[in-house]
């Protein structure tokens, strides 16, 4: 499967309408722009859409949204978004941690302890999550002061 | 429908096979009407199964390509699921006249997987199939591949106990060939299957349940004392239980059952849809299954009556059941005539292909390829005794003996 051809990734996400490659392909796309810091909106929005059309269960659809949203900070489509992507897989931690993330972004300590709470009880390895923990931490700390 | 592979050829996609199954049995239907009239109440079922799919496709959003061709690699959806009804029909109309042609046609896709595995085995394949952990024959996954040469197994063995037959070293070789097939597969499903055919088919082939009755009770219990020891300590020594554990991976099965009954418990009537279960399994996947990654989402359960119930609700969920019943009903009534039958070593191999098959869905997912090889087999029994053992108890033609 190669992500970073997008002839490649727009044959899958344009063909038969077979949710699980769709899905593959997008997480991967996201996945490898994310590495790169170069979230492209513009590619990625159509994939979202495209795989909530197939499923309106499309968690990680309602996640791409969310996470465009986000760089075009609009937060409350944030927060709608990411709610939705976890109202179809609460024990996704990447979910999670974007949601800590935007509690944190809205000085909402109390809700961002208890999303960190859930996610070391689920998955503590989860990518950024030691980030958005210590960055918690830190903005609780500054708060206490 | 065992060489229906994609047009790529290096991907195991079932669009191909589901809809060569959406597709011929129309086409048989065409040139050969079936009287629907001869098959009412199974055909009923059928109609009970697809008409709650399309209320349920109707009530969960579910999107029309995946209802049409069903999952991505299963493609078991609704055109598959009504050809399969066809086809099992249609079998049941012609191969209840002619049954050696289907045993024949089994023994064949025994025999070309005996070839073809063995020359996967060899690694001399020269399709580039995704590897898996042992060859796959078409069906893209050792698991099916195993259960597959479990299921047929009973053919050879048949021709193996035949004392009658000729050539009979040729299907002992075939016979032992299936096993060492099953066993290079690294999968467990068809060393079960296979084990389960060898007592089940003996069994029936010299009636051994009906002897065992009959022979005086303190034999029954000394040999039943016999085995109470050696199960006892089977079940006892934890050793064996981790190795029975993770051979048959039984923890990881009943997590993919309890989600099943978690999904249908929220949706009692009309289930979630044909083949739409990996579009709920996010939201009810335990933390276990939720360990095994990130993204992994279930789309089958590992066990076709919980899968039913889940993906189509009680009407589904009991019209497999009746339907399961009715064959067995069918069964019975086969064996009690059996003896008036010119043909009932192939009535003994259907038999068997068909309780193998079913055996094998209730720890598996259910695979397009073995589903229509168990069907098949079942419409083949409900033909004979539809057309067969019906009329002849109906006409008072013969006194059945015991």
């Amino acid at each position: 499967m190669d992500i970073s051809n997008k002839m490649y990734t727009d044959k899958v996400m344009n063909g038969i309408p077979y949710y699980e490659p769709a899905e593959k392909v997008s997480v991967g796309v996201l996945n490898f722009q994310n590495s790169n810091n170069s979230i492209d909106c513009l590619l990625l929005e159509p994939y979202a859409n495209r795989l909530l059309e197939m499923s309106k269960r499309s968690s990680q659809g309602y996640y791409i949204l969310a996470a465009c949203s986000e760089l075009k900070n609009q937060p409350d489509k944030t927060f709608e978004m990411v709610n939705l992507a976890l109202k179809y897989d609460p024990l996704n931690t990447v979910y999670r941690v974007a949601r800590v993330a935007y509690f944190i972004n809205i000085s909402d300590f109390d809700r961002a302890q208890r999303e960190v709470d859930i996610i070391q009880g689920i998955d503590p390895s989860t990518d950024q999550f030691s980030y958005v923990k210590d960055l918690l931490q830190q903005k609780k700390n500054l708060k206490q002061k | 429908m065992f060489f229906a592979v994609t047009t790529s050829l290096n991907s195991p996609a079932m669009l191909f096979r589901s809809s060569l199954l959406a597709i011929l049995p129309v086409l048989i239907l065409i040139r050969h009407p079936l009287n629907f009239k001869n098959y009412k109440f199974i055909s009923t079922i059928f109609l009970v199964i697809l008409l709650t799919y399309i209320i349920s496709w109707q009530i969960n959003g579910q999107s029309l390509g995946n209802f049409l061709f069903g999952a991505y690699n299963r493609n078991i959806g609704i055109l598959a699921l009504l050809g399969l009804f066809l086809l099992t029909l249609e079998s049941a109309d012609y191969f209840s006249k002619f049954t050696k042609k289907l045993t024949k046609v089994f023994y064949a896709t025994a025999i070309i997987s005996i070839i073809y595995g063995t020359i996967q085995v060899l690694d001399q394949d020269p399709i580039p199939w995704e590897k898996g952990a042992g060859f796959g024959l078409t069906l893209g996954n050792p698991n099916f591949s195993s259960s597959l040469l479990g299921i047929l197994s009973v053919i050879p063995l048949s021709y193996v106990l035949n004392w009658e037959k000729p050539y009979r070293y040729l299907h002992l070789y075939a016979y032992v060939a299936l096993l060492v097939l099953i066993l290079l597969s690294n999968s467990s499903q068809g060393f079960i299957l296979y084990t389960f055919n060898l007592i089940f088919y003996t069994s029936l082939r010299f009636d051994l349940l009906h002897k065992f009755l009959e022979i005086k009770r303190r034999y029954k219990v000394w040999s039943i004392l016999g085995i109470l020891p050696i199960m006892l300590f089977l079940v006892l020594n934890k050793n064996f239980i981790t190795y029975l554990n993770s051979t048959l991976q039984i923890n990881h099965r009943l997590e993919h059952w309890k989600m099943g009954y978690r999904i249908w418990r929220d949706h009692v009537f009309f289930g979630v849809g044909i083949e739409n279960i990996s579009r709920f399994s996010g939201e009810y996947r335990s933390e276990l299954i939720r360990s095994w990654g990130q993204y992994t989402h279930p789309d089958k359960i590992h066990n076709s009556l919980i899968d039913n119930f889940a993906t189509g609700g009680v009407f589904v969920g009991f019209a497999w059941i009746v339907f399961i019943a009715y064959t067995f009903f069918v069964i019975g009534k086969l064996l009690k005539a059996i003896n008036l039958h010119s043909r009932k070593m192939s009535i003994f191999v259907l038999i068997s292909i068909w309780i193998t098959y079913l055996v094998q869905t209730l720890f598996s997912t259910d695979h397009i390829y073995l589903m229509t090889i168990g069907m098949l087999a079942a419409g083949a029994l409900i033909g004979i005794y539809t057309y067969e053992v019906k009329s002849l108890v109906r006409n008072n033609f013969a006194k059945i003996p015991n």
